[in-house]
C-alpha cells in the first residue's frame, strides 16, 4: 500500500470515530431524556463521557492525518472545501463543547438528586431538555455532517 | 441516485452503525460494572441499540451495492469488505442483539455483550479502513 492509501485509511478511521462517537453520545443523551429517575439519568449521562472521549480521539486522528494528506498530495490549504471543512470542524467542536457544558450540569444535578431520594424532578427535566443546549448539540452534529458532505463532493 | 449522494449516505449509514455499536458497548460495560435488577426501558435499550445497528448496517450494504453496481467496481478490497460486513457486522450484530435481549433474564450472558460489541466496533473500523485505503 502507498503512503497516501495509509493516510487516507487513517483519516477515514478518525472521521468514523469522530462521527460515530457523536452518534453514540446522541443516542445515550436521547435515552437519558426519556428517563425520569435521577439515578438512571446520571448513569446514562456519565456514559456519554466515553463517547465524547472517542469523538476527541477521532477528531485528532481525522485532522492530523487529513493535514498530512493535504501536504502529501500538495492539495493546498486555500481550496474552498478544505478551508470550509476546517472552519466547520472548529464550529462543530465549539458547539459540542458548549452543549456538553449543559449536559455536565444536568449530570451533576442528577447525581445529587439520586442521593437525595432519587425522585423525578422538574428541575432536572428542564436541565436535560434545555433548548439552547439541544440546539448547540444538533448544530455540532450538523456541522460534522456538512464536513462529510464537503469531503465527498469537494466543491471548488 | 447520483454516485456522490449514494457514497454520502453509505458512509453515513456506516458511521451510524459503528456509533450504535459504541453505545451498545458502553451500556453493556456499565451493566457489567453495576449489575442491578432489569428495569423496563433500561433493559430494552441494551438490545434496541444493537438491533438498530443491524438495520443501519443493512442500509449501508444496500447503498454500497448500489454504488458498486453504478460504478461497476470489482476488486479484492470490496470482497473483503463485503465478507467482514455480512459475516461480521450483520451476523455478529444479530447475535449481539439476541445476546443482549437474553441477558435481561439470564445475567450470566451479560458478560459477553460488551466484548462482542467491542469486537464488532473493531470490525466496523476495519471495514472503513479497507474501503478508504482500497489495498490491492
Amino acid at each position: 500500500m502507498s503512503t497516501v492509501q495509509w493516510l487516507l485509511g487513517a483519516h477515514v478511521l478518525g472521521a468514523f470515530l469522530f462521527v460515530s462517537g457523536a452518534v453514540a453520545a446522541g443516542a445515550l443523551q436521547t435515552a437519558a431524556l426519556r428517563r425520569e429517575r435521577p439515578s438512571e439519568i446520571a448513569a446514562l449521562l456519565s456514559l456519554t463521557r466515553v463517547a465524547v472521549a472517542i469523538v476527541g480521539a477521532g477528531s485528532l486522528l481525522a485532522v492530523g492525518f487529513g493535514a498530512w494528506l493535504v501536504e502529501e498530495l500538495q492539495l493546498g490549504w486555500d481550496r474552498t472545501w478544505i478551508s470550509a471543512a476546517l472552519g466547520l470542524f472548529l464550529a462543530s467542536s465549539l458547539f459540542g463543547g458548549l452543549g456538553g457544558r449543559a449536559a455536565r450540569h444536568a449530570r451533576h444535578l442528577a447525581e445529587r438528586l439520586a442521593t437525595e431520594g432519587d425522585e423525578p424532578s422538574r428541575e432536572l427535566s428542564r436541565a436535560l431538555a434545555d433548548p439552547i443546549a439541544l440546539l448547540l448539540n444538533y448544530g455540532s452534529f450538523l456541522a460534522a455532517l456538512a464536513i462529510l458532505a464537503l469531503m465527498i463532493w469537494k466543491p471548488a | 441516485m447520483r454516485s456522490d449522494t449514494l457514497l454520502f449516505l453509505h458512509v453515513l449509514a456506516g458511521m451510524v452503525a459503528v456509533g450504535g455499536l459504541i453505545a451498545t458497548g458502553v451500556v453493556a460495560l456499565e451493566r457489567r460494572r453495576r449489575p442491578g435488577p432489569e428495569s423496563g426501558r433500561g433493559g430494552r435499550l441494551a438490545w434496541q441499540l444493537p438491533a438498530g445497528t443491524v438495520a443501519a448496517t443493512i442500509v449501508a450494504i444496500a447503498l454500497g451495492e448500489g454504488l458498486a453496481g453504478q460504478e461497476d467496481v470489482s476488486a479484492a478490497w470490496l470482497d473483503v469488505s463485503r465478507g467482514l460486513t455480512v459475516f461480521g457486522l450483520v451476523v455478529g450484530g444479530v447475535v449481539l442483539a439476541l445476546l443482549a435481549r437474553l441477558a435481561r433474564t439470564r445475567p450470566r450472558l451479560s458478560g459477553a455483550v460488551a466484548p462482542l460489541a467491542g469486537a464488532l466496533v473493531l470490525v466496523g473500523l476495519a471495514v472503513a479502513f479497507v474501503m478508504a485505503a482500497k489495498p490491492a
